[in-house]
């Protein structure tokens, strides 16, 4: 096991990535909490805290906005502050700050496919999870931004965001579809009726008149959202940005984090810590085991033991599988983080 | 209602949570046991690769149907199980096959426009997913249709496509998709959603949120909730801690262990209080991968939650 600080000097975002239910967003709280403690001005960005996390660190509910956490219980030199993702509300500040006018601003919010897009359809918050960090990361009052991302696979989403929403607003498709306002050769523009044709023969004729106007609706802010999502792309390749794995050594828990680890690779991304959350006892070799109990108790704990021991199979498989070295276990708490101090206790085991 | 009599009663069942409470290990000791009680399956995977296959013994589930097998000892007339693994792109081109349009489709892949549609109205994937979902059903390919589901908060916009894309399309064929999507997720014969969580304090608040949400907005029929991992501390534990020496570390796990099995059964309690769905509760276990004997023994819990035994 390892000790020390989990994060690297020079470390400006971390990303948390995990399956659910394995304690992600509490991993992320605390480890701010930790790095404030260490003098670092953070910011968590988070898509749905639990409510009684908030109550945790004293938040009386989410925002959009950057919400300070009062740290002065556990003496931290820096600070934290927690955001909740809203996509709806980021996706609209990002067309109100990148739209070329008022009037391209109205038409855009008032698209149906517009509409659609942010009432939550799947991919949406995760486009836009991307803009909030390269925001936060820019914000002076935060030098390392920490984000709790959507469980799982969805979390991918989150990184191929940027690129997708590039994609989205500069595609051929819609380039050749305007053609004609742009003067490009008629012969292109033949073909691309072609396309939109039996696309509309798919999908029905009034979907494509809704895409072709919502793409229209954009014309002139590809270049923002195609740079913004190459700066978004270098930070997290970037020696900048840390991947955390966060899982539990549960079987459907396992399954995933060999998933994430994958698909991270795949992306030339590597993970530099794997939290294990909610082990029964990280400690089991320390335990003095010699003495009668009263049976069942001692029957009680022999099937501790045999979860224990099951248990660190499966995470020095899991370090070996990922190839992570640095790894922090963490045990399962005999109930939620209420306050800070409880806070205090995963951050301390994160080291 | 007895299993059986859950098995019969939608002709799909989609087993949905987010990622990592069990929602395949469930979706798995499901049609193990409904075969096991004589009924033929159909085991689809809807999104990413699980580990469904695996637990058969067959590495990953493809488009076409693959033959699970049930272990060797199983009851005297089994059904069987076949498992599908359906790519969002799939059931694209089987709708795109269905219209004529299948010599188009590969150019409408490679020009990129297909993307252009879906990027701009990210539902119809869904939409075409759970039309072929229904279109299994209606062939009647098997007596029970198990679905493993997108993670939950996708599943959510997963069964809310049909209506979102009803409201974007006006007319034309993504309109009748929809509307027929919508008159099958509201038919509890059709299908019914069964969610899995853990007993623990997100999972749960996580899991009335969605059962909420799909009641009020997709009106879906809502099957018992399965709460997996359940710690069940042996009777007579609390008493016979109040006499041991608390010193001893051992000593202090087990009180922990008890301590955080009383917050699991709070849970628990929260979840039913709530949602008013019937808990099904599945007992964690130590092992790791599931092999045949776990998945059978799963099975068989989940048979006698839902209803009464397999056999």
């Amino acid at each position: 096991m390892s000790s020390g600080p989990p994060l690297a000097a020079g470390i400006e975002v971390v990303v948390c990535l995990g399956p659910g239910g394995v304690g992600k967003t509490t991993t992320a709280a605390a480890l701010g909490v930790a790095e404030a403690r260490r003098g670092r001005h953070v910011v968590v960005l988070t898509i749905d805290p639990a409510r009684r996390l908030l109550d945790a660190l004293g938040l009386d509910g989410a925002a959009d906005t950057a919400r300070a956490v009062d740290l002065t219980a556990v003496d931290a030199e820096g600070s934290l502050h927690v955001a909740m993702l809203d996509p709806a509300a980021t996706f609209d500040d990002v067309i109100r700050a990148h739209a070329g006018s008022d009037e391209q601003v109205e038409r855009i919010l008032a698209n149906r496919i517009y509409q659609n897009l942010t009432a939550g359809l799947s991919g949406v918050s995760e486009y836009m999870a991307s803009e909030r960090l390269r925001e936060l990361h820019a914000d002076p009052r935060f030098d390392l931004v920490i984000i709790d991302t959507p469980p799982s696979r969805h979390a991918f989403d989150f990184l191929d965001g940027p690129g997708r929403l590039a994609r989205f607003v500069d595609h051929r498709i819609y380039r050749s579809v305007l053609a004609p306002r742009r003067g490009v050769l008629r012969a292109v523009n033949a073909t691309a009726q072609l396309v939109v044709r039996t696309i509309a023969r798919v999908v029905g004729a009034d979907l494509v008149d809704d895409a072709v106007g919502f793409f229209a609706a954009f014309e002139g802010m590809d270049t923002g959202f195609r740079d913004r999502a190459k700066e978004v792309e270098q930070l997290l390749a970037s020696p900048a940005t840390a991947f955390l794995l966060v899982g539990s050594a549960r079987r459907a828990a396992m399954a995933e984090l060999g998933w994430i680890a994958g698909n991270l690779e795949r992306r030339g991304l590597r993970p530099s810590t794997l939290v294990m959350n909610r082990l029964t006892l990280p400690d089991l070799s320390a335990i003095d085991a010699t003495g009668a109990l009263p049976s069942v108790v001692d029957d009680a704990w022999r099937e501790l033991r045999v979860l224990a021991e099951a248990e660190a199979r499966v995470v020095a498989e899991m370090v070996a599988q990922l190839g992570v070295g640095d790894l922090r276990s963490v045990a399962e708490l005999d109930a939620p983080v209420a306050d800070l101090t409880g806070m205090m206790l995963v951050a301390d085991q994160l080291g | 209602m007895t299993f059986v009599e859950f098995c019969d009663a939608s002709r799909v069942v989609l087993v949905a949570g987010k990622g990592g409470v069990g929602k395949t290990t469930v979706g798995v000791a499901l049609a193990d046991a409904a075969a096991r009680a004589g009924r033929n399956v159909l085991l689809l995977e809807l999104e990413g690769h699980s580990d469904a296959g695996r637990t058969f013994g067959v590495e990953t589930l493809v488009y076409e149907s693959t033959a699970l097998p049930l272990d060797p000892d199983a009851a005297d007339r089994p059904g069987h199980i076949d498992g599908r693994h359906l790519a969002p792109d799939d059931a694209l081109l089987d709708y795109l096959g269905g219209h004529g349009l299948l010599a188009t489709a590969g150019r409408l892949l490679t020009t990129g426009a297909i993307e252009v549609i879906t990027t701009a109205a990210p539902g119809i994937r869904d939409l075409l997913a759970l039309g072929k979902v229904r279109s299994l059903a209606d062939e009647g390919v098997a007596d029970l249709i198990v679905v493993d589901a997108p993670a939950s908060g996708h599943a959510r916009s997963f069964l809310n496509a049909p209506a979102h894309l009803a409201a974007t399309a006006a007319s034309g064929p993504v309109r009748q998709q929809a509307d027929a999507a919508l008159e099958f997720l509201a038919d509890p014969s059709s299908i019914r959603v069964m969610l899995v969580t853990l007993p623990e304090e997100t999972p749960v608040n996580e899991t009335i949120e969605t059962a909420f949400a799909l009641d009020d907005d997709v009106g879906v029929a809502l099957g018992p909730i399965v709460v997996n991992a359940v710690v069940r501390p042996p009777d007579g534990l609390a008493e016979a801690l109040a006499r041991a020496d608390h010193t001893d570390a051992r000593v202090g796990a087990v009180a922990a262990h008890l301590e955080r099995s009383h917050e699991q059964r709070a849970q628990i309690q929260r979840l039913s209080g709530e949602t008013g769905l019937p808990i099904v509760e599945l007992s964690r276990r130590s092992t790791v991968m599931l092999d045949a004997a776990d998945r059978r023994a799963l099975g068989e819990q989940l048979a006698h939650g839902l209803g009464g035994p397999a056999a």
